[in-house]
């Protein structure tokens, strides 16, 4: 059985991490993540418990209700926020297809929730409508001019293929 | 017994009045309705719409379409605006000269001065005097580039602070027995210059950067000149504001700042003509258009970017109204000053200077718009005689006079996407109207530019609905400071971001500036536009251009929904003793329905004699 201590017992601000049959190779960015944000974490180790319920348990007790937890047998990672029902996490990773990058932004958007600043998310899927976030508008302009000049030399390199043929 | 529609085919909405006339000429109101309108209006697919709206009306009233005794329809304001800008001055930063930006976490704090260097040639370096700003390219781990750089602080080499293209600015610094300033997310890392003196500030979380900013600081860390330090004014601007700084004096670096000549506009008015240059400003502008009032025509200069936009709403309105374009003539124009983010030329992190530039909103008459063959096309579709009724203006003033606790003399202020439209009716039932360029679209414009957002449709939706900070999973707060509170979580995207609460559902503003800057920019743009040319309209139509001789102003048409418009040209006619408010048509219609209501009176009064 887990040993979660109840919520009264250490008041400290801090994200907690609950981790389950966790490595460094997972668990580091995380905390990375975090720090770079600037926000303070507690990693406390169980031996048993589905991450979706530790990730909530880790959010009751953290006193700036955001929680992490990684299951090593189940192969996943949540983030969970007190405010919201057990069953329906922020973010679910597994650890299979989650490289470092992900897990770094996992750490840093448990530390946004927290400061109540834009989430960030990934280049790819976020460039319909995140480009750039870290930059100004203008970021996000040429951001897309660059994915422009790509696609317009993928049009100009399938018409002289075709034009050959 | 006859029932009337009138109907009132608008840019975005088409509206009905359906009227029952008595036989002694008694006419009760019975129903009304409205829906957007189907095509660009005056063309012929405004009839699908013009069913559906006469539908939507007499469906509650159980009477068919062809027990319609008449259907009147407006003869619509041959009016259609258009608008532009125009970059009037550009800073031209060459080299990287520079980077400021807000990165979310820069490492430490503090301002320093050194030589640029790679991070790997740093074990290369002898010790002396010299300190460094270490270059640390996103290929190295925060954690090796920490190792690499506590080795050479070890050794006793002096390091000043380090430029880091990726987001790890807290991670390096923390690593390290001192802090150092650091900047990071720098993206284009590869274009600072190597061995090259730079200065960098990173400042106080909550603060912005002092030194890089000024300057005069900036000439105290270079050495810089009056000749010098008179060019990286321009650079100092355009860190103004930022939490973090990096300037790089290279040999070639330089600074430009010029005016670009942006043509000249050709107003010509009944008595006089006038020339005045584009670069004048908006202020410049629009002395000249009201010293040469009345206006005949505005032309440009050929050859010129404002010449070419001119070409080009004529060539719009042309294509419209089926005229030739010799035949379309620009009647008036409203400009605005503005500004517009440029990109600094070798940028190394999406930085940008603000160039000054004008709006340009243009306005053409046209001759009548096809609604004659509307009409006719109408009638075959439902078998109901169709006649075009009076002028709009005049419609519309005699559907506003409905609203309770209006009498003559009364103005109305027809604000729309392309024109604002004024109108005046005497005591004697005399009216007087006017058209306006600049108008919705103009605002969106603005919003658009000086956001930087490249976006018409999110600018749309900032100009028409309030906005709020997402503070919560669960909550947002308004503009206004109230709260609410949500029962389901809000989309992860919302998240501590700016939203606009359109009737869709809460809408992300993708851009950092704050909520307060983005109010600020709205309003301005809408006063700028909405209550200058509120103004304008009203001085043309109101007796010898004395605006107090008018008692009531009464705002018709969807302007009068907006959430803030009304009460702006209201605090601006405030001092001129006018009562000003929304019209509430038929005292149940609002601000809408004006024109489609006067058609059926109109058509009313004239049966009775």
């Amino acid at each position: 059985m887990s040993q979660i201590p109840p919520a009264s017992e250490d008041r400290r601000p801090s994200v907690r991490i609950l981790a389950c049959h966790a490595t460094d190779r997972e668990l580091l960015p995380i905390l990375w993540g975090l720090e770079e944000e600037g926000i303070p974490a507690d990693i406390q180790n169980v031996s048993s418990g589905e991450a979706v319920i530790l990730a909530k348990q880790a959010a009751h007790a953290s006193p700036l209700n955001v929680g992490i937890a990684l299951n090593g047998l189940e192969g996943s990672i949540v983030l969970h926020h007190r405010d919201l029902s057990g069953e329906c996490p922020m973010f679910t990773l597994s650890f299979k297809d989650t490289h470092k990058l992900q897990l770094r932004l996992l750490g840093t958007n448990a530390a946004r929730l927290v400061k109540g600043e834009p989430l960030a998310f990934e280049r790819d899927d976020a460039s319909l409508n995140d480009a750039g976030k870290h930059q100004g508008p203008i970021q996000t302009a040429s951001g897309q001019s660059d994915s422009d000049k790509v696609i317009d030399l993928i049009v100009r390199t399938v018409l002289e293929i075709l034009a050959k043929e | 017994m006859t029932y009337i529609a009138g109907v009132d085919v608008g840019n975005n909405t088409t509206e009905v009045a359906i009227g029952q006339l008595s036989g002694k000429g008694n006419l009760r109101f019975i129903s009304s309705a409205m829906v957007r309108t189907v095509g660009i209006k005056g063309t012929l697919r405004n009839v699908v719409g013009i069913i559906d709206a006469l539908d939507l009306a007499l469906k509650p009233l159980n009477i068919r379409r062809d027990e319609l005794g008449v259907v009147l329809l407006n003869e619509a304001t041959p009016v259609i605006g258009d608008i532009a800008m125009e970059t009037i001055t550009e800073t031209i930063i060459t080299e990287s000269a520079m980077i400021g930006h807000n990165p979310s976490t820069p490492g430490g704090q503090g301002l320093g001065l050194g030589q640029t260097i790679r991070l790997e040639e740093l074990k290369n370096v002898t010790v002396d005097e010299q300190q460094w700003v270490v270059i640390i390219s996103g290929n190295t781990e925060f954690e090796d580039a920490a190792a690499q750089l506590n080795r050479a602080l070890s050794r006793g080499i002096k390091i000043a602070g380090a430029i880091v293209q990726k987001d790890d600015g807290v991670l390096i610094n923390n690593r390290l027995p001192q802090p150092i300033p650091i900047v990071d997310e720098v993206k284009f890392i590869d274009r600072v210059p190597v061995a090259m003196p730079a200065a960098l500030e990173v400042a106080r979380p909550g603060r912005t950067i002092e030194k890089l900013s000024n300057p005069f600081d900036i000439a105290t860390l270079f050495h810089l000149g009056p000749d010098d330090t008179r060019k990286v004014v321009p650079i100092a601007r355009a860190l103004m504001g930022t939490r973090s700084a990096v300037v790089i004096k290279t040999p070639k670096g330089d600074i430009e700042e010029r005016r670009i000549p942006a043509g000249k506009i050709i107003l010509i008015g009944h008595n006089q003509k006038a020339e005045v240059p584009v670069d004048d400003g908006a202020d410049a502008i629009m002395a000249k258009v009201a010293e040469v009032y009345p206006l005949e025509e505005v032309q440009a200069e050929t050859g010129t970017n404002v010449g070419g936009m001119f070409e080009q709403v004529r060539q719009v309105m042309a294509d419209l109204t089926d005229q030739p374009v010799g035949t379309i003539r620009v009647q008036d124009i409203l400009a605005v000053d503005t500004f517009k983010p440029q990109q600094v030329l070798g940028s190394l992190a999406g930085e940008y200077a603000l160039g000054n530039a004008v709006g340009l909103a243009a306005m053409v008459h046209t001759q009548k718009l096809p609604m004659q063959r509307l009409a006719r096309k109408l009638e075959e579709e439902i078998g109901v005689s169709c006649i075009v009724g009076g002028v709009e203006a005049e419609m519309a003033i005699l559907g506003a006079l409905t609203t309770p606790g209006t009498e003559a003399p009364l103005a109305i202020v027809d604000v729309g996407g392309g024109s604002t439209d004024a109108s005046v009716i005497s005591k004697s039932g005399e009216i007087h109207s006017t058209h306006q360029a600049g108008a919705g679209d103009m605002v969106t414009l603005l919003i658009n530019t000086e956001l930087g957002l490249e976006d018409f449709d999110l600018a749309e939706n900032i100009k028409k609905y309030p906005l709020a900070k997402v503070e919560s999973l669960f909550h947002l707060r308004h503009e206004d400071g109230s709260v609410q509170f949500f029962h389901q979580p809000l989309d992860p995207r919302l998240f501590g971001r700016v939203v606009v609460l359109a009737d869709g559902g809460p809408i992300p503003v993708e851009s950092k500036a704050l909520l307060t800057k983005i109010v600020e920019i709205r309003r301005q743009a809408k006063k700028k536009v909405f209550v200058k040319n509120a103004l304008r309209a009203l001085k043309r139509v109101a007796p010898t251009g004395n605006i107090r001789l008018i008692s009531f102003v009464a705002l018709v048409g969807g302007s009068g929904l907006d959430f803030e418009i009304p009460n702006m040209i209201s605090d601006a006619l405030m001092e001129y003793g006018v009562v000003t408010g929304r019209a509430n048509v038929r005292g149940t219609e609002g601000p809408r329905n004006a024109v489609a209501t006067g058609l059926v009176l109109a058509y009313a009064q004239e049966n009775e004699s």
